[in-house]
């Protein structure tokens, strides 16, 4: 990675207005985040994840403050931040290959190399109606890397597959990410996900959500599955989910 | 659910079935010839006029066709060009809803006096009128995309031109199904109107002079013919986006 990418959110506050009222979604929002570094954000349902994911990728204005990508005010709509949904939005009416090659930074040569990474490389040609949900998340995952993209957001990703799948997904995320080794922001709910796969944990809570506290993960990569079972791991995982608990 | 060739054989015996009962009720005598021709009165008026049918049909045919491909294109396009552009779309609006409602057949008049009884004034008058049906046909389908595939295409970094390309009008090819159908059945109509009103050729013209000597085969001929022709061009219609579409999950497939 020859030049390092630093991501600045700069006092976000976010409210929505709803039939008229404004309804503060997040507030004082401050974080810096340098590439190479995966990041989590942790919260209950409905604290803000998504709304915060949205506007560091420009699809949502946020009320005050601002988001910086290598110093650079990030505007509605003008920057090219590749995301992971939390729904489906692998595109039906294209191959999967198609899929990837649609991004004008990334060439078949690229797409190939990403869908091999990914193990879909015998799907590259069919249309995601016949992939299953998982295999859909890994296009999503591939067409998110490809073109070699400043970050990577991800939101819930692997919310909505079955434990061993997320499993298999989590490792390969940070396979993928050994490869690029971009800034990953990415949110969950599941505490271990966070764990097993960020550098730091980002907790978010209260109404409006602000940043409750932002814990380092010590594990060195790359890491074992085993890694759940060790008495550390379990200690920030309670340290994480009672600060969940709180309020 | 049913097979092809259980469908081909369901449809057949369906038809076959309507023209039986038709001839029954004929040979019964129940009703008198002039008003209803037995079908071999149909197929003997046909047999009559031979290769004279043909100038016809492919006058009939060549209008539905470039009125319809004209109208529906062009309705398409400016459907895309009026979200694509807001400014454009309000200033548009107003104008589409307005006119929307009218009938076309009620701008025959307007059109004969304007444009004779020529060609142009024809295709014109179907294309307006497929227009219509599919500007706001895709301004619907537009509005109903998913606002997630648009946030991705963005975050991929496609221009906007690329996003209304590559998604929004594969997205909305399903939804406009319907729409072109209905369009295409509303250009037979106005062929044959305009047809009635003025024309040297053609299925409408050919049942107009037919109806002066009271033949009321030939009639029957026109009618048979311009229904043989609209379920040929709809089957090809719904054969061909299908053929578009074939990445959709349909719900047959989920039955079967
Ligand atoms: N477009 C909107 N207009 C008004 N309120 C909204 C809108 N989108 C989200 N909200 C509200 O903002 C809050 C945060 O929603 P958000 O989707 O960001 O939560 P989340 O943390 O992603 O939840 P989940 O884990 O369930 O996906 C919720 O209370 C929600 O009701
Ligand atoms: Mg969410």
């Amino acid at each position: 990675m020859p030049k390092r990418t630093i991501l600045h959110l700069e006092q976000l506050h976010k409210s929505y207005s709803v039939e008229g009222k404004d309804f503060p979604v997040l507030e004082n929002i401050d974080l810096t985040i340098k590439s190479p570094e995966i990041v989590s954000i942790v919260g209950r349902s409905g604290c803000g994840k998504t709304t915060l994911l949205n506007v560091i990728a420009g699809f949502l204005q946020p009320t005050h403050g601002k988001v910086y990508l290598d110093g650079k005010e990030v505007h509605a709509n003008d920057q090219r931040i590749p995301m992971i949904f939390q729904q489906d939005t692998v595109f039906p009416w294209l191959t999967v290959h198609k899929n990837l090659t649609i991004n004008p930074l990334v060439n078949a040569e690229e797409s190939h190399q990403w869908l091999e990474h990914v193990e879909l490389g015998e799907k590259k040609h069919i249309h995601p109606k016949f992939l299953s949900g998982g295999m859909r998340k890994r296009v999503e995952m591939a067409r998110a890397f490809a073109g070699k993209p400043p970050m990577v957001l991800a939101d819930e990703p692997f919310g909505f597959l079955d434990p061993v799948t997320k499993r298999r997904l989590q490792g390969l995320l940070s396979e993928v990410w050994a490869k690029q080794r971009t800034i990953v922001l990415f949110s969950t709910h599941d505490v271990e996900e966070s764990l097993i796969l960020s550098d730091r944990v980002v907790v978010l809570g209260g109404s409006p959500a602000r940043i409750q506290r932002i814990i380092s993960i010590p594990f060195l990569r790359p890491r074992p599955e085993s890694l759940r079972f060790e008495p550390e791991f379990q200690h920030l995982r309670k340290e994480v989910e009672e600060i969940l608990e709180m309020k | 659910m049913f097979s092809n060739s259980r469908a081909v054989l369901i449809s057949i015996v369906s038809v076959a079935a309507f023209y039986g009962a038709w001839w029954g009720i004929t040979a019964l005598g129940w009703i008198k010839p002039l008003l209803l021709p037995s079908p071999f009165a149909v197929l003997q008026a046909g047999m009559d006029l031979g290769w004279g049918l043909f100038p016809h049909v492919q006058a009939t045919a060549f209008r539905i066709l470039s009125g319809f491909t004209i109208g529906a294109a062009g309705g398409i396009m400016l459907g895309l060009l009026t979200s694509y552009f807001p400014f454009f779309g309000l200033a548009l609006q107003p104008h589409i809803e307005s006119w929307r409602p009218v009938p076309p057949v009620a701008l025959v008049p307007f059109f004969i006096l304007w444009f004779g009884f020529s060609v142009f004034g024809k295709l014109l008058l179907v294309s307006l009128g497929c227009a219509l049906i599919l500007v706001v046909q895709t301004q619907e389908a537009v509005r109903n995309i998913s606002p997630r595939y648009i946030r991705a295409a963005h975050s991929l970094g496609l221009s906007k031109v690329n996003v209304y390309r590559m998604v929004v009008l594969p997205a909305i090819l399903p939804e406009l199904r319907s729409g072109l159908r209905i369009a295409l059945a509303l250009s037979v109509s106005l062929v044959v109107v305009s047809e009635f009103l003025g024309a040297q050729e053609g299925l409408g013209y050919l049942i107009t002079v037919a109806k002066v000597t009271f033949s009321t085969p030939t009639i029957l001929l026109g009618i048979i013919l311009l229904g043989f022709l609209s379920f040929t061009f709809d089957w090809l219609l719904q054969k061909g986006i299908d053929r578009l579409t074939t990445w959709r999950e349909t719900i047959a497939e989920s039955l079967e």
